[in-house]
């Protein structure tokens, strides 16, 4: 009974920022005329992903039939994701001849400045966790003389992905079946 | 012998399979709703009459008309969730006098479960205004012969449907922010004191530049040239009273013969499924100061296909003293909310019937005729409901004269 | 183990390991396989084991052919006619005491006159179909099938297990757009074990996963008409009318069953059957949200007494089926745009159906090279469909008779088989009653004109010719053309099928 037993995996951690301060320029129209004033802000949108998976793959080899049989089970263990938090104000502001001034509490209420203070909705910047999921693939291979070799394959018919909820709000997953056939030439 | 037995036994299976189910009768389940009405806080001596309800299904599209009540009203409704709208009359004294009005009263996704349910809504008093309406809305654009979208040229009309001469200087026009077609559970949730709008345009004047005689009307278009000229298809609008126009669009035609709308904040983009809502307010105070203090940030938590999206936004907010008239706008298989008052609108009116139905292009809304007077102008529908003062999917005004 | 064992006898195309063939001649091999007695008690069709009871030869067939089908007869959403060409592998092997046996088949064809469903395997998941008001010809399809089983007869015990997966792709290449995934595993198992000396007593169960995948897509630059989701009968879910194209479906159906066969053939036989089927039709767009599912329970009894005289066989087989399918709609509360919330369900749509059929069968083996059969037979069909809200209901009841005959003509290399059935079948009551639903709306004309298809009276036929030519002493080729005709009161259907094929 020759089976070979194969595990791979991988863990993903990934942190994305920016290292210099960044620009922005509202797009709004106020009072008949554009908006010519840019914001000077530090922290821009930036984000942590982390990632676990893993397949474990059982490839049997029959010699009388000069076949093979290839399970395969592949586990997304977690996905974990969170904004970093973003400014709200900016810590200058340049205006259209190039001066650059400070941005105090009394310009949130100036009917221009107004614009470059950008609050943000504090849930942005909540943890969020989609939890395990798992699915079958099998495939089923026949070689013919190391010249020909015919497959059969169909991915996800089995699957696990249990319902999860994200903050109140419930969250139900679905995979789509996947299958073909493959045929390989040796020249 | 013993597969005498055994045919007898099975023969006996078989005629038990066959009677193994019985028939489920059960009723379908319905609800004793209990809804009482508030009456408005301000009024202390009144008398309710004529309340009528009507509730609609959200799951079902069924409609149920209510018995006329006072107060309270007991129905007996299946299980679901359900629009409930209210119209009655009310006679109420006011500094010695005596007045009779309108009551209304709105609310969408209320759910009725259970052997029972109590629900109660606050009435509104209707509120008449003496001043321009929206007659008629061009939002969805014209068609091209060669079946493309051609958008250049929507209009709305502004009427004078009361007896006396009207200033449209400073009249505002605005859209809303939020979408009839996507509810949300804003924080702050201010409508009902104020409508948020994404744009707001103005007529320009100093205050008695542009008259309108009662029964005229003004047309404000998108852009004021004769666009048969790109499209055959599409409509004449040299003759535009107003147009609206920003440099920074790409598009964008400036006839220098048509008074340009004043862009008091961004820009006017109608949205040309119908899924924004438009109103016609007056501003009191001076535009510097409007823009100062009435800006509107709110926030929000949107789920979709398992990823929750917290989002915030920036618009302004017209309170709702100062909104003329309203106009809510949608499309019945995707409708979720009004985005007004029900106060100010308790109905909305389309083009289309479903999410970018190809046959809603080169139609408009146009309210309805009430009577015609003697001297050939028209009095129009004004009941604070766009689902029976407008008519759908309308042939735009400015195409009939062709 | 097993499971792949299984697998590779799906993979039926392939020179075999177990060599040595039956020694009858190829011929007789054939013939005996294509017999209405071989598995007359259709006992494997339940329990794997019983395959170790069959009289069935050892035998590979590979075939190739078209089929093509017209007229206007047939339920409106399943269409009324279609091409397809398709190619089949079939493997029966029986040897000391150990059966295996695959099947492997690929169709692509094209089908005509769907209407009012852009939901593939309508049969499987009506009615919480996708309905539109378009399509109608030119949906094309593809659909791969394989199934393998081995059964052991050990001296008391019997085992045996079956495993069967069929994928179907469906799309059209214009407006509108289905683009339909359905994947279909089925497993099958059961034992036998022997009872008395010649009666064997056998308890076999069935697991099956349904999914499928129904997306439609308009590619027109202008937009899209309005898609509603049937509910049966005329009706449909109304909060999910409009736009909401993407859906998919996940079922599940297990079963059981107890049998009575004997060991050589001859005698009673008897099985009965009991399975339930249930899926969820869900809307992708909304967190995969679940809107309606269906239970479905299934009884079944098969009962067949089959015995011989010196040169003549004669059987006489019972079969009845009673279905039971209720469809549950749910009712929701959208607090936020694209969330709803589950608050209420009630069982809406039920559909009942009863039958019966009776068979004879007279098979005269006189002389080695002639035989001849005829099978005459009664059935007896009702349906019950039904809605709550708004109440609707479409009843009928129909009895056919009818009768199937053959000859078979071995001459020199040549095996020539003939075959012929012709049934009346007329309708013994019917009603409809759908207040409520316009009969020159879409949904109205579409269900009258089923209506009028399933309560009509008239004949079916079937004619059909086979010719096997021995090549060598264990090859034959094989040429069938087959007839099939359903005449109607204002429905008429013909379908003609032509395979060439090997077998050895």
């Amino acid at each position: 009974m020759k089976t070979r037993l194969t595990l791979d995996g991988a863990w993903f951690k990934t942190e994305y920022s920016n290292s210099a301060p960044y620009y922005y320029k509202p797009y709004q129209l106020v009072n008949n005329r554009r908006i010519e004033k840019y914001g000077v802000y530090q922290q821009e949108s930036g984000y942590i992903r982390e990632e676990l998976n893993t397949k474990v793959m059982l490839d049997t080899y029959l010699p009388e039939l000069d076949m093979e049989f290839s399970t395969s089970v592949q586990c997304a263990w977690f996905h974990l994701s969170q904004n970093k938090p973003r400014s709200e104000t900016p810590e200058v502001y340049i205006d259209t001849d190039g001066s650059v001034h400070s941005y105090t509490e009394q310009d949130k209420k100036d009917m221009i400045l107004q614009y470059l203070y950008t609050p943000h909705n504090p849930n942005s910047f909540r943890k969020e966790r989609v939890p395990f999921g798992m699915s079958v693939n099998l495939k089923a291979s026949k070689n013919f003389r190391r010249k020909v070799r015919v497959s059969l394959y169909v991915n996800k018919l089995l699957d696990y992905y249990p319902v999860y909820e994200v903050y109140g709000a419930k969250i139900r997953r679905a995979v789509d079946p996947y299958f073909g056939m493959e045929l390989n030439f040796t020249l | 012998m013993t597969k005498k037995y055994l045919f007898l036994f099975l023969m006996m299976m078989v005629s038990i399979g066959f009677n193994a189910c019985q028939d489920d009768n059960d009723e379908l389940r319905t609800t004793i709703l209990s809804l009482t009405v508030q009456s408005p806080e301000e009024m202390t001596d009144f008398t309710l009459s004529e309340l009528q309800a009507v509730f609609t299904e959200r799951n079902t599209g069924e409609k149920t008309l209510s018995d006329p009540f006072t107060g309270t009203l007991m129905i007996l409704l299946p299980e679901g969730t359900y629009d409930i709208a209210v119209q009655g009359k009310i006679s109420y004294w006011i500094n010695g006098k005596r007045q009779t009005g309108e009551v209304k009263a709105s609310k969408e996704s209320n759910v009725v479960l259970g052997e029972k349910a109590v629900l109660s809504l606050p009435l509104m008093l209707v509120i008449d205004h003496t001043d321009f309406l929206i007659s008629e809305i061009f939002f969805t654009g014209t068609q091209t012969p060669e079946k493309k979208q051609y958008n250049g040229d929507k209009y709305m009309v502004i009427y004078n449907n009361s007896d006396e001469v009207l200033y449209a200087d400073g009249l505002v026009i605005g859209q809303t922010d939020f979408l009839t077609v996507t509810k949300h559970a804003y924080r702050p949730d201010i409508m009902a004191e104020a409508v948020g709008v994404d744009c707001l345009i103005q007529i320009p004047g100093t205050g008695k530049e542009y008259p309108v005689d009662p029964g005229k009307y003004l047309v404000i278009a998108d852009n004021a040239i004769d666009h048969r000229e790109y499209n055959p298809q599409s409509i004449d609008l040299n003759k535009a009273d107003f147009e609206w126009y920003s440099t920074s669009l790409g598009g964008e035609v400036d006839n220098t013969d048509v008074p340009n709308m004043f862009n008091l904040y961004d820009r006017m983009v109608m949205h040309n499924r119908g899924f924004k809502s438009f109103i016609l307010a007056r501003i009191p105070v001076e535009n510097e100061q409007y823009l100062k203090d009435y800006r509107y940030h709110y926030d929000y938590d949107f789920v979709f296909n398992g990823i929750t999206y917290p989002m915030d936004g920036d618009c302004y907010k017209v309170p709702n003293e100062w909104v003329v008239d309203a106009v809510n706008l949608s499309v019945e298989s995707e409708f979720q909310w009004i985005v007004t008052s029900p106060a100010l609108d308790m109905g909305w009116t389309s083009c289309g019937k479903v999410d970018k139905d190809p046959q809603r292009y080169g139609k408009s809304v146009r309210r309805k005729v009430l009577a015609t007077n003697p001297d050939g102008t028209q009095k129009l529908q004004d009941t604070n409901n766009s689902s029976v003062d407008f008519i759908p999917d309308a042939t735009p005004s400015l195409m009939e004269n062709k | 183990m097993k499971f792949r064992f299984l697998l590779f006898v799906a993979m039926v195309c392939l020179p075999l390991f177990l060599g040595a063939q039956n020694d009858t001649l190829l011929l007789y091999r054939i013939r005996n396989n294509r017999s209405l007695l071989t598995d007359f008690s259709r006992a494997p069709d339940f329990n794997p084991a019983a395959r170790a009871f069959s009289g069935r030869s050892s035998l590979h067939q590979m075939h190739i052919g078209g089929h093509r089908q017209s007229g206007n007869a047939g339920i409106r959403q399943q269409g009324t006619g279609q091409t397809f060409f398709t190619a089949e592998a079939e493997s029966f092997i029986r040897h000391d005491g150990r059966f295996i046996w695959g099947n492997a088949s690929y169709r692509n064809g094209q089908k005509d006159g769907v209407e009012g469903n852009e939901t593939s395997d309508f049969s499987t998941v009506y009615p919480y179909v996708m309905m539109d008001s378009i399509g109608r010809n030119n949906l094309n399809y593809e659909q791969y099938a394989f199934s393998g089983g081995y059964a052991q007869r050990l001296s008391l015990l019997s085992w045996g297990m079956e495993l069967a997966y069929r994928a179907l792709m469906e799309y059209r290449t214009q407006d509108p757009r289905p683009d339909n995934i359905a994947s279909d595993l089925r497993l099958n198992g059961g034992v036998h074990y022997r009872l008395f000396s010649c009666y064997t007593l056998g308890a076999g169960f069935h697991l099956r996963k349904y999914k499928q995948r129904n997306e439609l897509h308009f590619y027109s630059l202008l937009g899209a008409p309005k898609i509603v989701h049937y509910t049966g009968l005329g009706t449909d879910a109304y909060m999910f009318a409009g736009n909401n194209m993407r859906t998919r479906f996940q079922g599940a159906a297990r079963g059981i069953n107890i049998q009575l066969l004997p060991v050589d053939r001859y005698g009673l036989s008897a099985t009965l059957g009991y399975s339930n089927f249930s899926f969820e039709k869900i809307m992708s767009d909304f967190q995969n949200l679940p809107i309606a599912d269906v239970n479905e329970d299934t009884y079944t009894t098969v009962i067949a007494y089959l015995w011989k005289r010196d040169k003549y066989h004669m059987g006489v087989r019972l079969q009845t089926e009673y279905k039971d399918r209720k469809g549950t709609e749910y009712k929701f509360h959208s607090p936020q745009y694209g969330n709803y919330d589950k608050i209420a369900e009630e069982r809406l749509f039920g559909n009942k159906t009863n039958g019966g059929k009776l068979e004879f069968l007279y098979e005269n083996h006189a002389h080695q090279h002639w035989v001849w059969h005829i099978a005459p037979h009664a059935l007896f069909f009702k349906m019950e469909e039904s809605h709550r809200n708004p109440s609707r209901k479409m009843d009928f009841s129909r009895l056919s008779a009818g009768a199937d005959m053959g000859f078979s003509k071995m001459s020199g290399r040549s095996l020539w088989q003939v075959n012929g059935e012709l049934t009346y079948q007329h309708t013994l009551r019917s009603t409809l009653n759908v207040p409520g639903l316009k009969e020159n709306s879409f949904a109205g004309q579409l269900l009258h004109n089923n209506y009028r298809y399933l309560a009509s009276n008239g004949v079916c036929s079937r004619l059909s010719l086979q010719w096997d030519y021995l090549l060598k002493q264990n090859r034959s080729m094989n040429l069938k053309i087959s007839w099939y005709n359903q005449s109607l009161k204002k429905y008429f259907g013909n379908c003609l099928t032509m395979t060439v094929g090997v077998s050895f």
